[in-house]
């Protein structure tokens, strides 16, 4: 009966703690996670102002395969490829994450549209995806926590926002959430 | 002769001084403290003393506090013992002083006030005589307040507002740093501001309920008066006899249908037989916890679980089938209670029902909620008709078809065989219900599994799998499905959205698997059996956009779907 116990005691330590939480390619995931991080720490927003600029010049119009081959040619020396990455699914994703409306009263009203959809991002997305990551389980990595939170939000939350709904962020994809998440824990002030 | 007990402690004293003692401890949790002494009002202090008083004084009535307790607490070799049926008025019992009860009591009470005779209650309850004779707007023809008369205002003159000119933010800028000698076309224009609608009095509507000084017999006679204007007597009589022998005459209708409101009938019985084993068999347990009612069980369903081999098939299908029917993330859902899944089937079984209906549905208790259902409708038409035949408007909708409201479908779940989807009539009482029957190969837990189950049962239940696109929101929010009717106006269009090639260089995937996934968004896997071959990879499968694939997919299926069924 005691080694029933002892079993019972250790499923639940495991299951809390998140050791039963392993998912398939979850380490890779992690471990790219962790390195954008640490790409990242190094002036992210020139590399972004970089192949901003260099996706306005080349791609047009702009696609995902002309942005990635444009990304690779710009850490091809410097080795910044998982940064790379977070910052084309960041731009890529912008016109989903950004009405078209607020996309014309940006165009209009802000002389550098770039940085002006950046702040709108992180006002709307980036800070309400942060604020959930600040409130999921702690006691592993930021990385770590990052995918689980990615992970749950997309395959088991899935949650639902009225329109109009403020501070609510409602479907993600797992890419988009992780890039958004990982370049908000990057560029916060203080860091 | 007794022997010597020593001190005991009568157990009225010890009563009442924890009921005391308590009070005033969840006075103090409650975080009544002297402040609120403060802010009370003299009713309310009033409605505290009277309450503890009066109380204090009946309960004491009943312990009478000068009266020593037959039962006591004492010591017993050094252990509290309860002594029991002790002579009345025991030397040896010790009570608290009658006084001291007594205000105990009172404090108990007055605790017990202060928590429940607010400043609010207090008002609330003083209030209540005022209320109860006030005048009912809906019976009286009470005055306007002053602040309810309407006015009429001239509107003030709208400031012309400017309009700004696109793209301007750069030239506005040069100007203001010197750059620019003039805004030139970028100069605020002002724009003409939009016609105010002019404000008109409203005609005032005449009350003819009971004036306030009018006297009740006065007021009988005017509503006698009015309701028998411009007709005779005699005719009046006759419409008021054959209004009653119509309604006698649907007596029958009219009571099952409060019967059938009051035991609570349901709406809709919609009836699915699954030949897997039940994922949630019924246990001893069940005896005293119960069986989880379907609305917990489907409230929180996860939108896309890590199944993996062992995971039991029945389980699978139970949340496909929550997903499509009941998940209130996509939308109205159906009403779980009005569906019954009859798990471990035998293959057969639409075969058995096809032959006969009424015994194969009575065997399965299927039976009596069909009949429930389809007579609670027919109540509805005969009452509809009676409403006709009374010569008024009827206000109730036309019943819907005896199939929409009650169906029977078989899932057959047999390994190798070719998938198979069926569909025919059946006749219960009179009532033509509609039969469809599928046969599908094993469940597959993994991969691209879950999507084909999806698009099966969609099949089983609407009779046709949806066929819906991805469509791009245009404020930002969740997608919708394109194959929805647009409620734009006509002339706005439909935003499009090219759709890019999925990434599959292996090196490029690796190195950037985030933007790699960005083409799956787009990519159906409900439709597209390229990218359900790619869902063969669970790295893949553990990070795909379902969820707006699903919601695209659900949407559609739930248009199709609650166009044949539903509930009355």
């Amino acid at each position: 009966m005691s080694a029933v116990w002892r079993a019972a005691a250790m499923f639940v330590v495991l299951t809390s703690s998140g050791v039963g939480d392993a998912q398939p390619g979850g380490d890779a995931r992690v471990a790219h996670i962790e390195k954008a991080l640490a790409e990242l720490r190094v002036e992210p927003r020139a590399l972004d102002r970089a192949i901003y600029e260099a996706v306005r010049l080349r791609c047009k119009p702009v696609a995902l395969a002309c942005m990635i081959d444009v990304a690779r040619e710009q850490c091809a020396k410097r080795g910044c490829m998982a940064a790379a990455d977070v910052i084309v699914t960041n731009q890529h994703a912008e016109r989903d994450l950004v009405d078209e409306l607020t996309r014309m009263k940006l165009v209009r009203t802000n002389s550098d549209y770039h940085a002006a959809v950046l702040a709108e991002v992180r006002e709307k997305v980036q800070r309400v995806l942060a604020a959930e990551l600040v409130l999921a389980r702690s006691g592993a990595s930021v990385a770590a926590r990052i995918d689980r939170v990615c992970v749950e939000r997309d395959h088991v939350a899935a949650r639902r926002c009225e329109k109009g709904a403020a501070a609510c962020v409602g479907s993600v994809p797992y890419n988009r959430c992780v890039a958004a998440l990982v370049w908000f824990v990057s560029t916060e002030e203080g860091r | 002769m007794s022997a010597k007990r020593g001190v005991l402690i009568g157990v009225k004293s010890i009563a009442i001084a924890v009921v005391a003692l308590v009070a005033a401890a969840l006075t103090l949790r409650a975080g009544i403290s002297l402040d609120h002494l403060h802010e009370m009002t003299v009713a309310s202090a009033f409605a505290i003393g009277l309450f503890a008083a009066t109380t204090a004084a009946l309960v004491a009535f009943g312990a009478r506090p000068r009266t020593t307790s037959r039962a006591a607490v004492g010591l017993r070799d050094g252990r509290p013992a309860l002594h029991v049926d002790l002579p009345r008025a025991h030397p040896d019992v010790r009570e608290l002083p009658s006084l001291v009860q007594r205000a105990l009591l009172v404090f108990t009470f007055a605790c017990l006030g202060l928590s429940t005779f607010t400043t609010d209650a207090t008002a609330r309850i003083v209030a209540v005589p005022d209320d109860l004779t006030k005048p009912s707007r809906a019976a009286y023809c009470l005055p306007k307040p002053k602040e309810e008369q309407p006015k009429i205002e001239v509107a003030a003159p709208v400031p012309e507002p400017v309009v700004d000119q696109a793209g301007c933010a750069l030239v506005k800028r040069a100007y203001a740093l010197g750059y620019a000698k003039s805004l030139g076309s970028c100069a605020p224009r002002a724009a003409k501001p939009a016609p105010v609608a002019p404000v008109t009095p409203q005609a005032e509507e005449v009350c003819d309920r009971r004036e306030l000084d009018e006297p009740f017999l006065h007021y009988t006679w005017r509503r006698l008066v009015e309701t028998v204007q411009g007709s005779s007597p005699v005719d009046y009589a006759s419409t008021k006899y054959r209004d009653l022998t119509t309604r006698v005459d649907y007596l029958d209708d009219l009571l099952a249908d409060i019967k059938h409101s009051i035991t609570g009938t349901p709406h809709g019985s919609h009836h699915i037989w699954i030949t897997l084993p039940d994922p949630h068999p019924s246990s001893a347990l069940h005896v005293f916890t119960g069986e989880e009612p379907c609305t917990s069980r489907f409230a929180a369903v996860p939108l896309w679980p890590a199944w993996s081999a062992s995971s039991p098939p029945g389980a699978i299908v139970e949340h496909a089938l929550g997903q499509l029917l009941f998940a209130t993330r996509f939308g109205t859902p159906a009403s779980c209670m009005d569906y019954t899944l009859h798990w471990g089937a035998s293959p057969d079984a639409c075969a058995k029902l096809a032959a006969n209906p009424a015994a194969f549905l009575d065997a399965a208790d299927a039976l009596e909620p069909i009949r429930a259902v389809l007579d609670r409708r027919q109540r509805q038409a005969a009452l509809r008709t009676m409403m006709d035949d009374l010569g008024h408007p009827s206000t109730m909708p036309a019943p819907p078809p005896a199939s929409y409201v009650a169906s029977v479908a078989c899932l057959v779940v047999a390994v190798g065989a070719p998938p198979a989807f069926t569909g025919r009539s059946i006749t219960v009482d009179g009532a033509t219900l509609q039969l469809r029957e599928a046969h599908i190969a094993a469940i597959t837990p993994t991969g691209a599994g879950p999507v084909e189950l999806y698009t099966q049962l969609a099949r089983l239940l609407a009779g046709a799998a949806p066929s819906p696109r991805i469509a791009a929101s245009t404020d930002g929010s969740d997608p919708t499905d394109a194959s929805a009717p647009n409620d734009a106006p006509p002339d706005v269009a439909r935003p499009t959205r090219v759709v890019e090639p999925l990434v599959v260089d292996a090196a490029t995937v690796a190195a950037f698997p985030l933007a790699s996934l960005e083409p799956y968004a787009a990519h159906d896997p409900f439709t597209s059996a390229d990218v359900r071959a790619q869902l063969a990879e669970p790295a893949l499968v553990a990070v795909y956009p379902f969820d707006r694939h699903l919601h695209a997919f659900v949407e559609a299926f739930r248009r199709m779907y609650f166009a044949q069924r539903g509930r009355l």
